[in-house]
This record gives structure tokens, C-alpha cells and sequence, in this order.
């Protein structure tokens, strides 16, 4: 055993095994450390360099926590001292782990189990950007949790923070029938050339870059990135040419953009310079000031798309020529995966010598969670985990599977799952009696009863509604269940503590998003329901807000919904197809009567959340930490309000006029209701209370006010108060109400800056 | 010679695991917290792993340890985790983590709400070290710990302890009790903690 100074420490025991480049980023960060202990380094400072390195805050962490009848202190031994603003030292937080394209390896895997039992609660979390995240954990392990991940090649650099996030890629590429060819090293190449390189490192916001092996399947989800890459052959004076279709500036989140097409075939020596040439004008071009304007999908849509393709092509044209761009080129083979075992066809007798039992759930397993791969007589397995975790004990069984079947790597999924490629067809009775014993067979990979969902209010201090116990509710309810309609067992479920949308509710066909609503002066837990996102095609279309429903009354939302449409589909239509037919009105009606709460006194547990017995609250929000930056409550209600605000410009589109002016109102009066939240964080959501609140805060003391137009925009609100808004509202008067709601969005977000001093 | 190790943990099975029901841990652990059931732990959340097979079932997060309802390996108890500020050396530590599992397991075993259904049986105890660097799953290792474990077991009330080690060498060093002449009931373990 290697020590330093007569004390084991992992430092000494993993010595050389870490590059000179990790650990001395390591050791810096461990200096940052002691340096914010000793008081010699600002917290604010110091929160974006562990952000930058992974190290997340976690719900509660602000030593405060509502216990369902009062908020209690909770303190820490550490007392003031702070890890970032209101993050107190003590408080666990959560460690995010990068897996470029999600690909692990069994010393990688094993090596995560052990760093889940020592310093988190032994669960490994998959998120849907294919990586791990272990949660409560302390901020002095860090470095050794860094440490022990870099020696076997992993790091958290850029894991959080304004950067380029993990890239993702499709799970199957190299092992899938409809790509062209395997995107593995063209992502890799792209990660470890964008990894540290200093035109990322000014961004306003995070950036997101994935990888697909085809149009249409739902694997890497260009349409929902910043950059998404599609494979594509061109054929060029005869000869194949690899290359791909380039998208931009789409994202989920409040204010969700589908990304557009930038070039058509951009060939593969033109990856890397074309990534970084997008890279350096979001850099240059991206809001700083207003983080709800900061993603890329804002540059595109001010510049305009043709305007932003010729500012990316001069960006082009200057940069200094750099060998990596395509010195990858030469050795695409490198990440080539080898089968262990011979493909062989999986005969009939095999599978009748598997006990009767089991014969039944092997079929049930086999008829999901297996992926044909085009090399003949090879599948790719789903391990399919529920909620996208696992323990470190399942960790080691599943290891010694993969070793024995098929050899060193997993990949793990958007879908919070893992696949095992290049299992041989005849070992798939043993393999799956593996995964049995090792509580990882669960079926239905990728159906209805594979729920998606972020963490919600279990550790996110931005959660607002409990999205893994829904989640976890409708697995209950949807798993193990024989669907008569294939049509119904093949819908997705996403589920979202907030509208950041870390689920990607926008793109499944059943979709929640947490928010709250004050009955009788009491606050209870709801979800907005988005309907008929397309999963398929990339992703390639977001949902229709239907409206918010009590929590513990969704399974009956998609029951009820599931019946409409089994009732009114036309032949062959499916939900996506019904939902644009039939129109939002007509849905929400069928739903109205589920909106209903029953009284407190009847029904105490509709006032709690699935998962926790506590009586439902928000006072437990936390300040977001999403990009470095603080993200406060009033962040996230403006947000809302630019939500709100582009609901109603797509009503509008949609010929809806009379919903777009209402929807616009609603987006002024979410804007009040935001700012007023400054001082009242239970302002309630009705209108009175809102304009009564304005005009004491903002409008009469001239808070609001702008520095050039005085009171013009405050006043749009209360004319708008006083004359409200018709359902019966022609174009012009929509169009208008849009413009006056868009100016009064705006003024309120310069008003919040001003008052946080920002300007 | 003392021996510092980090992150001990005591496991202290069920008499009949399947007696258990996970649902009632999701509101013992919230009102535990609410009424700081646990004087000398700052008891922080509730984790929910009710969804993992053969996992930790619902957790009891706390500054300095986790209590879990635990699934892993065959065995299903409570599971006591110490995360950070080990008491001294490993008989030290191993002493308060017995006792904080044993006192863990006695409220639960005295929990009104559960109606005294549950019942821990301390013959089958099981020990663990997660932290690998301090205690590697070695034959060293097992050298060293043995019989500072064996020890602590001998002066509670465990009469011809006869343990056995974890064979896995990935998983974190530990110790089961396979036999034991006598073994004291929770209750005479802590009274002689």
C-alpha cells in the first residue's frame, strides 16, 4: 500500500496510473478546496469551478427543509461555511459523471459500483444524457472520487457547468441495421477534441452535441440538441463518401426549439472544424445576461437560420488549421467492438429445455428487449432498469455476464436503460438466467411501462413535482401488464419535476411536466400533461400542453386519454395524429372533470406527493445550479412566462387567435407573478391578487419601470386587467396582445436584472 | 496496534424478511426526521428505492451515516453505513457502528405503526468496510480485522463466533457470522453496547 506523507491515501495508490494532464487538474481542484475552507477563495467562484468538475448541489443543501409541517434548520457540523451561495459545505451533492456515447467498460463499471458504495448510497443513476450520477455525496471526497475515475479513464470535467456537455450517440451504432455506419468515432473524435479546448471555455450556456446513426429512429435525438449529427453517404465521382446531416439549435426546456438544418452532407473531414467553428460563434454571439435567452436555439432564432449558416462559414474560413481535425480519420477502426463468442442462431430446443416457469418471462423479455444487429446471428440486449438505477452488487453481476458473453463493454441509453451488444442468439437463455439472478431482467424495454423520469423533488433543488414517485407509480402500473393494443404497450412515458425537461417529456407521446396549483389556500402537487410528442424521426416533434393536473390523479389522465383515443382514432391514426385531429379543447375536455380536488378534510393524501408522505410544499426549492450560475424561483417563473409566451405565438400559428390572446395575458400575468415572488413567495395565482401585488411592488413604487418608456409596459398588464382578453379575439387583436406581452416579458426581465444589480 | 479504517458498516438481518413491507419506511423515516428520532445523527432526507431489486430498499440519509432497509446479498436487514468522521481506530469504529445499527433496529422493532412485526436477529450480523483503501479485500486485511471484529462480538455476548469472509475480492471487505454457540437478542446486545 502506497502512502503519502505515513498516510494511505489514494493519491499514492493510484500513482501513475492517472495522466500527469488529470491529476494535476485533480490537484487543483483539491487546493480550491482547502482554499474555500480557509476562507481564501469566494464561494461563488468556487461553486463554478466543482460545477465545472461535476460536482453538483442537491435538494436541501441550503440547510433548510420542510418536514411536512414547518420548514427545520438542519445543521451541519460545518456551520457557515458554504460550497457556493447558500450551498452549505456539509450538505451531500451529487457527482456527475461523464460516459462519452455512454460507453463503459467492466473495470469502468466496477469501478463506479465501488466509488457508489463508499461515497454515495450505493445506487448508480443513468441520465438521459447517458451518464452516471451518483448522489449524496459529500464535496471532500470529490477529489478522490475524481481520482479513482480518472485511472480507469473517466473524467468529470465539463460535466455541468457552461460547456459542452456529454456527447451522446446512438446505443446500437456499430451494431444497428439502419445506420449507414458507426458514428462511435466520429462522437469520440469530437469529445476528446472539444474536451478542455479553449474556445469553449467562454460560453453563456451549456452546449449539447449528439450523434445518430439514422434519421429515424429515436436514439441520438438530433432534433433536440444544439448540434445533432445524422449519418449520411453521399456518393462523390463514384466513390462512397461518409459525412453527415447537420442540425442546430434545437432544445428542450421551457421554451423548446426543434433544431434546423445547417448542411445538408457535411463530409467527415469537415466534422471537427465545422462543431468548432458553431462552437466559437455561440461563444461569441450567446446572450451572458439573460440565462433564459443564453442557449444556442436563441442566437439561430435572432440571426435567422440563413444568416447564422453564413456567420458559421466566414467563422470558418479564419480558424487556424489543426491536425486533429482529421488525423481520427485514419483509425476509425479503433472503436470497433470484437464479439467474444461465435454467433450462432438460437434453436427451438433451446428454448425448450428453459424451464416452463421461466419460459413465459424469457419470451416476454426476448420480445422487447432484443435489437437484431446486422452481423448475423448477434442481438443487442437491453438491461432495462427502472428509473435508471442499479445497485454496485447488480454492478458486478452484471460484469461477470458481460465477460463471460460478450466482452468489455456496456453502453448505456437516453431511455435511463443499458444495452449489452453482440450477445450470440444461442446464449440468450443463459444470458437472460444471468440477468435473473441478478434482479436486471425486468421486460418491456422501451415500452409504455419503461418510464423515463429526472430526479425530480427526491434531489433536484429545482423539482417541483415528485417525477420519480409518478414514474415509479406507473411502472407499477404498466409493467408486467399484457396490452391487448400494440399500439398502447409502444408509447413512452416521460416524467419532469419542472419544465427544464431533463425527462424530454416534450418528445414522448404521454409527457409531465412538475408544476403546483393553491386550492383553498392550500398548495398541491399537479403536472402539466404534454401530449403526442413524436420520440421517433430524432425526435421530431414536440407535444401540446393539455393542462395541469393533479399529481395523484395522472394515472387516471392516461387512462382516460388512452380511452379517448382507442374510442376516436380513425384507422391507422396514432396518438401524435389524434392529438393534432382533435385539438386540444377537445382533449381537455374529456379530462376537465379530473382537475377537480377533493377537499382536504376527505382526501389528506391528495395533498401529499407520490413517494412522500410529507404535505405537499415548495418551500424546499433550492437555487438551480444548472450552468454555473445561480437560477432563482424568479428565473424559473420568468421562464415560465417565456413558455407561456411561446404557447401562445404557436396558437396564434395555428389560427387559434383567440387562445393566443389568452395565453398571452397569462404570460404577463405569470411575468408579475414571478417578480412579485420577490417579496410574497405565496403570491397565489389568481389575477386579482397578482395585479393588486404588482401595483404595490412594481408599479406604484415605479420599480417596473423602464429607464426609457417609463410606464408603458406596466400599464400593458393593467390594461389588459381591465379589459381581459376573449376566447372570441380576431387576428389583429392576437398579434397585438402577443407584442404587448412579449415587450411586458421583456421589461420584466430587465426589471429583475436591475434589481439584482445586474445592470 | 490500532488499525484505522473508514466507512464501517453493521448489517443486521430480519428474522423473516418477508414480514417487510417497504411502503411503511417511506413515512417512519420522514417522522423519524420530523421528531429527530435519532439524537445523535443529523438526519437529512428519504431515499426511495423501492423500484431496485435486491437494493437498499428505503434509505435514511444522514450526515454521518445511512440507514437502509437493505436487499443486497441474500439478506435482507437493516443496514447501518457510516459515511464519514469514523470515531478512532477500527475497534472503536466498529463498536459505535454496531451500536447505531442496534439502536436503529430496536426502533424499528419498537415502531408503533408496524405493530411489532418485525424482528432482527442479531446471530447472523454482518460487517463491512467500504473504504478500499483502508481496508483492501485482502488476506492482510482479514489478518488484521478479524479478530478486532471477533473480539467486539466475544465481549457483547456472542459466544463461538464463527466468521466468514466476503469471497468476492471486488466487493468491500467484510465479515458474515456463519454459527455462533449464543448469540445475545437485540435487546441484551444493547444493553451490553
Amino acid at each position: 500500500m502506497s502512502k503519502d506523507n505515513g498516510v494511505k491515501s489514494w493519491v499514492g495508490q493510484l500513482g501513475a496510473s492517472i495522466s500527469s494532464d488529470m491529476a494535476e487538474e485533480i490537484d487543483a481542484f483539491e487546493t480550491n478546496i482547502k482554499l474555500r475552507k480557509a476562507g481564501k477563495l469566494d464561494a461563488k467562484i468556487f461553486a463554478e469551478a466543482r460545477l465545472r468538475r461535476g460536482a453538483y448541489g442537491q435538494r436541501y443543501d441550503n440547510g433548510r427543509r420542510h418536514d411536512g409541517s414547518k420548514t427545520q434548520e438542519l445543521v451541519y457540523p460545518s456551520g457557515d461555511l458554504v460550497k457556493g451561495p447558500e450551498t452549505i459545505w456539509d450538505a451531500p451533492g451529487m457527482m456527475r459523471i461523464k460516459s462519452p456515447m455512454g460507453i463503459a467498460s467492466n473495470e469502468q463499471l466496477e469501478t463506479l459500483a465501488d466509488l457508489a458504495e463508499e461515497y454515495s448510497d450505493g445506487i448508480l443513476h443513468v441520465t438521459t444524457r447517458q451518464e452516471i450520477q451518483l448522489h449524496f455525496v459529500h464535496i471532500d471526497t470529490t477529489p478522490d472520487i475524481m481520482r479513482r475515475l480518472a485511472a480507469v479513464g473517466i473524467t468529470t470535467r465539463e460535466a455541468c457547468g457552461n460547456s459542452v456537455r456529454n456527447v451522446t450517440s446512438c446505443q446500437y451504432a456499430g451494431g444497428c441495421r439502419t445506420a449507414p455506419f458507426d458514428v462511435t468515432p466520429y462522437a469520440k473524435a469530437t469529445t476528446y477534441f472539444l474536451l478542455g479546448h479553449k474556445d469553449i471555455q467562454d460560453f453563456g450556456r451549456k452546449f449539447k452535441i449528439s450523434f445518430s446513426g439514422c434519421k429515424t429512429n429515436p436514439c441520438g435525438m438530433a432534433m433536440f440538441h444544439d448540434v445533432g449529427c445524422i449519418a449520411v453517404t453521399k456518393e462523390v465521382g463514384g466513390e462512397t463518401k461518409r459525412g453527415f446531416e447537420f442540425y442546430v439549435g434545437g432544445g428542450l426546456g421551457a421554451v423548446p426549439f426543434q433544431a434546423q438544418l445547417l448542411d445538408g452532407f457535411v463530409p467527415e473531414e469537415e466534422l471537427l472544424p465545422l462543431c468548432q467553428a458553431v462552437c466559437r460563434v455561440f461563444s461569441r454571439l450567446g446572450e451572458r445576461k439573460n440565462r433564459a435567452r443564453a442557449r444556442l436555439k436563441f442566437v439561430i432564432k435572432k440571426l435567422g437560420i440563413e444568416e447564422f449558416r453564413k456567420v458559421v462559414a466566414e467563422e470558418r474560413k479564419i480558424i487556424p488549421e489543426d491536425e486533429r481535425w482529421t488525423t481520427y480519420l485514419a483509425d476509425l477502426d479503433s472503436t470497433n467492438e470484437t464479439p467474444l463468442r461465435p454467433g450462432r442462431p438460437l434453436e427451438q430446443s433451446a428454448i425448450d429445455a428453459i424451464d416452463t416457469p421461466v419460459q413465459e418471462e424469457f419470451a416476454s423479455w426476448r420480445k422487447h428487449n432484443i435489437w437484431p444487429q446486422p452481423q448475423t446471428n448477434y442481438v443487442t440486449a437491453t438491461v432495462r432498469l427502472p428509473l435508471g438505477d442499479f445497485t454496485s452488487e447488480q454492478v458486478r453481476k452484471l460484469t461477470d455476464i458481460t465477460r463471460k458473453y460478450t466482452g468489455n463493454t456496456v453502453r448505456f441509453t437516453i431511455e435511463q436503460n443499458l444495452v449489452v451488444r453482440h450477445v450470440s442468439e444461442s446464449d440468450l437463455p443463459d444470458f437472460h438466467e444471468g440477468l435473473v439472478a441478478a434482479g436486471l431482467c425486468s421486460p418491456g424495454a422501451s415500452t409504455i411501462a419503461d418510464i423515463v423520469a429526472c430526479p425530480g423533488t427526491d434531489t433536484c433543488k429545482l423539482g417541483i413535482s415528485a417525477s420519480r414517485g409518478l414514474a415509479a407509480e406507473l411502472e407499477k402500473k404498466f409493467s408486467g401488464g399484457k396490452h391487448e393494443d400494440p399500439e398502447v404497450e409502444a408509447l413512452h412515458i416521460k416524467a419532469s419535476g419542472c419544465f427544464n425537461s431533463c425527462s424530454q417529456h416534450h418528445v414522448a407521446d404521454l409527457g409531465f411536466l412538475g408544476v403546483s396549483r393553491i386550492v383553498d389556500g392550500r398548495r398541491i402537487a399537479h403536472f402539466q400533461f404534454v401530449l403526442g410528442g413524436e420520440w421517433a424521426n430524432n425526435g421530431g416533434a414536440y407535444g401540446l400542453a393539455i393542462g395541469a393536473y393533479p399529481s395523484k390523479r395522472i394515472p387516471q389522465v392516461i387512462d382516460r386519454t388512452l380511452a379517448f383515443w382507442k374510442k376516436e382514432r380513425e384507422e391507422g391514426e396514432d396518438l401524435k395524429g389524434f392529438v393534432a385531429r382533435m385539438g386540444r379543447a377537445k382533449i381537455k375536455k374529456e379530462l376537465d372533470d379530473l382537475r377537480k380536488i377533493p377537499s382536504y378534510e376527505e382526501q389528506p393524501d391528495f395533498y401529499t406527493d407520490w413517494g412522500d408522505s410529507r404535505e405537499y410544499t415548495i418551500g424546499d426549492l433550492g437555487t438551480g445550479e444548472c450552468a454555473g450560475e445561480v437560477v432563482s424561483i424568479v428565473d424559473f417563473g420568468l421562464q415560465d412566462a417565456e413558455r407561456r409566451l411561446f404557447e401562445a405565438q404557436l396558437d396564434l400559428e395555428a389560427g387559434k387567435t383567440g387562445a393566443a390572446s389568452v395565453a398571452a395575458y397569462k404570460s404577463m400575468l405569470t411575468a408579475a407573478k414571478a417578480l412579485i415572488m420577490v417579496f410574497n413567495i405565496d403570491i397565489q395565482e389568481d389575477a386579482d391578487r397578482v395585479i393588486a401585488d404588482f401595483r404595490t411592488h412594481f408599479h406604484d413604487t415605479g420599480r417596473f419601470h423602464d429607464p426609457f418608456a417609463g410606464a408603458k409596459f406596466a400599464n400593458y398588464l393593467l390594461k389588459r386587467y381591465e379589459s381581459p382578453p376573449s376566447i372570441e379575439d380576431n387576428d389583429l387583436a392576437a398579434r397585438e396582445a402577443i407584442d404587448e406581452a412579449q415587450l411586458f416579458v421583456e421589461a420584466a426581465q430587465g426589471c429583475y436584472q436591475r434589481m439584482q444589480g445586474d445592470i | 496496534m490500532s488499525i484505522e479504517i473508514q466507512q464501517s458498516s453493521v448489517k443486521i438481518p430480519l428474522v423473516d424478511s418477508t414480514a417487510l413491507d417497504l411502503d411503511a419506511f417511506i413515512p417512519i423515516f420522514h417522522e423519524w426526521i420530523r421528531e429527530r428520532r435519532i439524537e445523535e445523527e443529523l438526519l437529512i432526507d428519504v431515499a426511495d428505492y423501492r423500484h431496485v431489486p435486491y437494493g437498499p430498499g428505503v434509505v435514511l440519509i444522514a450526515n454521518e451515516a445511512h440507514y437502509a432497509l437493505d436487499g443486497s446479498g441474500g439478506t435482507t436487514g437493516l443496514l447501518y453505513s457510516r459515511r464519514r468522521d469514523e470515531v478512532g481506530d477500527a475497534k472503536a469504529a466498529f463498536r459505535e457502528a454496531l451500536l447505531r445499527a442496534a439502536t436503529a433496529a430496536s426502533l424499528i422493532e419498537n415502531e408503533a405503526s408496524l405493530g411489532g412485526i418485525l424482528k432482527f436477529d442479531p446471530s447472523r450480523i454482518e460487517m463491512r468496510v467500504m473504504s478500499r483503501l483502508t481496508a483492501p479485500n485482502t488476506e492482510e486485511t482479514r489478518l488484521a480485522l478479524e479478530p478486532v471484529w471477533s473480539g467486539l462480538l466475544s465481549s457483547v455476548g456472542f459466544v463461538g463466533a464463527e466468521l466468514k469472509p466476503q469471497s468476492d475480492p471486488r466487493e468491500a471487505f467484510g465479515l458474515a457470522l456463519q454459527s455462533c454457540a449464543e448469540a445475545p437478542d437485540l435487546a441484551r446486545l444493547l444493553a451490553a453496547l
